[in-house]
């Protein structure tokens, strides 16, 4: 290599789970920040929640609890989009064969899956989560509203926590099912369903949905009593939320390494 | 073959499904500075063994290596010498041609971004996709698809090209392009690819081995192949002393079978050889050592690959 462009160039020599990884983080970051993606999602989250809470602000409850209950409400939608937008992160590229074109390269299979997980959240987390609170602060303080900023984000990184749910549970399921109809379904399903089981006895504090929605078992969501500096009545559901997050990330890693391309 | 000049060999490579062998029990060999042609009609597991040799897909048994290596438990260290081409190339269709192959370009080196570029647009003009680098992958043709997928397996100058049926998508001048490619890689490194079109194989492999039901039917160099193996055939009519010239020809060690055709003092004879060149180079001499022999026609027939694929695979070995 010597006269024909690449003498300067020298040999990466990434090894074990590192190999591939700054090059498919790069295009993983790249697919969100590098194209219209982040702001598409910035502008849609922003309208929608902002929106919804700006008749709340200005209106008659402006400062009563049910402004913290709606914007918890608002990003269990944010959710929801999650498993939309993620159904095809990984069955769509075992299905086109780019995953199979990607780890004929000297990348590992942790590497990939991580390129996954990492820029994704941060992408979902930063238009859906960060940029819509950010602005809604602003809200509150032209409405007059006094709002602790810390708590605020403690609180917001809360509805974090929940969207984290749905996007390690979709792409665990993306590298056990080889469609996407599965992938899309099952978050949606359990999203929807736990309104119906979270009367179960037991269920209402330790599901994701009282991170962000009021249930029979806690009467203020973990994101709104952080928030308004109430008693947190479901902190099982943090942690059942943080631990499934963390099982599905392992299940993920276990099993993208068995799958054949 | 000396096992040193091997770059790729497999032993007894197998992988089963559900208890159907797709690969059977391969014993590979493919020499460096080859072109070797991986033959085999659809279905034969010519996509699986290179995807084995990849580490895409996990043996189910046996063994194999490329430049020494083992393709399951080095397989990173693997694919850092492999170039490969799919057999229907995808890429992400958000990226430009360009991207893509900054983006393979990634995996395997580093250093200033202009000398990068500079090697982008050599691979961008090797196959001829200067005009269309930076359009989005989703408005290139199929063509254009699989000529970028050739740049980027060649992005590292890689010393294995696996290309899996590289001129299919392709019309003939693609195709020739592709041809031409290959033959210029073969000084560089080593070609191992699977393809339909067996006018191909003939025009640039000089190594081919005929897979079918997951199992090699035959592999050699080509001409071998195409002389029926080891041994060649050299037909002559000859008018004289016929049995006088059948005597002498089995006189030669090289002359493994003479047979035959009319009688008289005319007569054409099938002269089977064990070394082509030596009887190249003879036969005609012990023939004509009688004078009053006349050798009428002197022909050495050779098959097309297509008539001995068809042969082969149509009297090869079944699934039962």
């Amino acid at each position: 290599m010597t006269e024909d462009g690449t003498a300067a160039l020298h040999p990466l020599n990434e090894r074990g789970w590192r190999a591939g990884l700054p090059t498919l983080m790069r295009a993983g970051f790249g697919s969100w920040w590098r194209t219209k993606e982040w702001w598409a999602q910035a502008l849609l989250w922003t309208g929608i929640i902002n929106g919804s809470m700006a008749a709340v602000v200005w209106g008659d409850a402006a400062d009563g609890p049910d402004v913290f209950t709606l914007y918890g409400v608002m990003t269990m939608f944010g959710a929801i989009a999650v498993a939309i937008l993620m159904q095809e992160a990984i069955v769509g590229e075992k299905r086109s064969g780019t995953a199979a074109w990607v780890l004929s390269k000297p990348a590992s299979r942790e590497a990939f899956m991580l390129s996954k997980l990492v820029p994704n959240a941060v992408g979902v987390i930063a238009t859906m989560i960060a940029i819509p609170s950010a602005v809604l602060l602003l809200q509150f303080t032209l409405a007059g509203i006094e709002t602790s900023v810390p708590r605020f984000a403690l609180g917001a990184s809360v509805a974090a926590l929940n969207l984290l749910f749905y996007l390690t549970l979709t792409l665990m399921l993306g590298t056990l099912f080889d469609s996407a109809g599965p992938v899309i379904a099952i978050p949606l399903a359990f999203a929807f369903g736990q309104q119906l089981i979270t009367g179960i006895p037991g269920l209402g504090s330790i599901l994701p949905w009282a991170l962000v929605v009021a249930t029979n078992e806690a009467d203020m969501s973990v994101t709104s009593a952080i928030i308004t500096g109430q008693p947190v009545t479901a902190p099982g559901a943090v942690v059942v939320t943080a631990v499934a997050c963390g099982i599905f990330i392992v299940v993920a890693f276990w099993k993208w390494n068995r799958t054949e391309l | 073959m000396d096992e040193s000049d091997l770059v790729l060999r497999t032993s007894a490579l197998t992988k089963s499904y559900e208890g159907s062998n797709a690969v059977d029990s391969i014993d590979l060999r493919v020499p460096r500075h080859s072109v070797f042609g991986f033959l085999g009609p659809n279905g034969a597991g010519k996509t699986t063994t290179m995807k084995m040799l990849l580490g895409l897909i996990r043996p189910t048994s046996g063994s194999g290596s490329v430049f020494g290596l083992d393709i399951v438990r080095e397989s990173p260290e693997v694919r850092r010498r492999i170039g490969y081409l799919p057999q229907e190339p995808r890429f992400y269709p958000r990226m430009t041609a360009r991207e893509t192959l900054r983006f393979a370009a990634g995996f395997f080196f580093a250093g200033p971004a202009d000398r990068l570029e500079d090697r982008i647009s050599d691979m961008l003009g090797l196959v001829g996709l200067e005009q269309k680098a930076d359009r989005p992958i989703r408005m290139l043709s199929g063509g254009e698809t699989q000529r970028l997928g050739i740049a980027q397996a060649q992005i590292h100058e890689p010393d294995l090209l696996i290309l899996d049926e590289p001129a299919a998508a392709l019309d003939p001048l693609g195709r020739r392009d592709v041809l031409a490619i290959l033959e210029q890689f073969r000084t560089k490194s080593t070609v191992f690819y699977s393809t339909h079109i067996l006018d191909d194989v003939q025009r640039v492999s000089d190594m081919v081995c005929i897979l079918k039901n997951g199992r090699i039917i035959i592999q050699g160099p080509l001409h071998e192949v195409l002389g029926g193996g080891s041994d060649s055939v050299f037909t002559v009519v000859v008018e004289g002393d016929v049995e006088r010239a059948h005597t002498a020809l089995l006189d030669e060690l090289w002359v493994s079978q003479v047979t035959v055709d009319g009688g008289g003092s005319s007569a054409r004879m099938r002269i089977t050889v064990t070394d082509a060149e030596v009887a190249a180079a003879r036969l005609q001499r012990v023939l004509l050592a009688d004078e009053a022999l006349i050798v009428k026609e002197f022909t050495r027939p050779s098959a097309t690959l297509e008539q001995i694929f068809v042969d082969l695979v149509e009297g090869g070995p079944t699934d039962d």
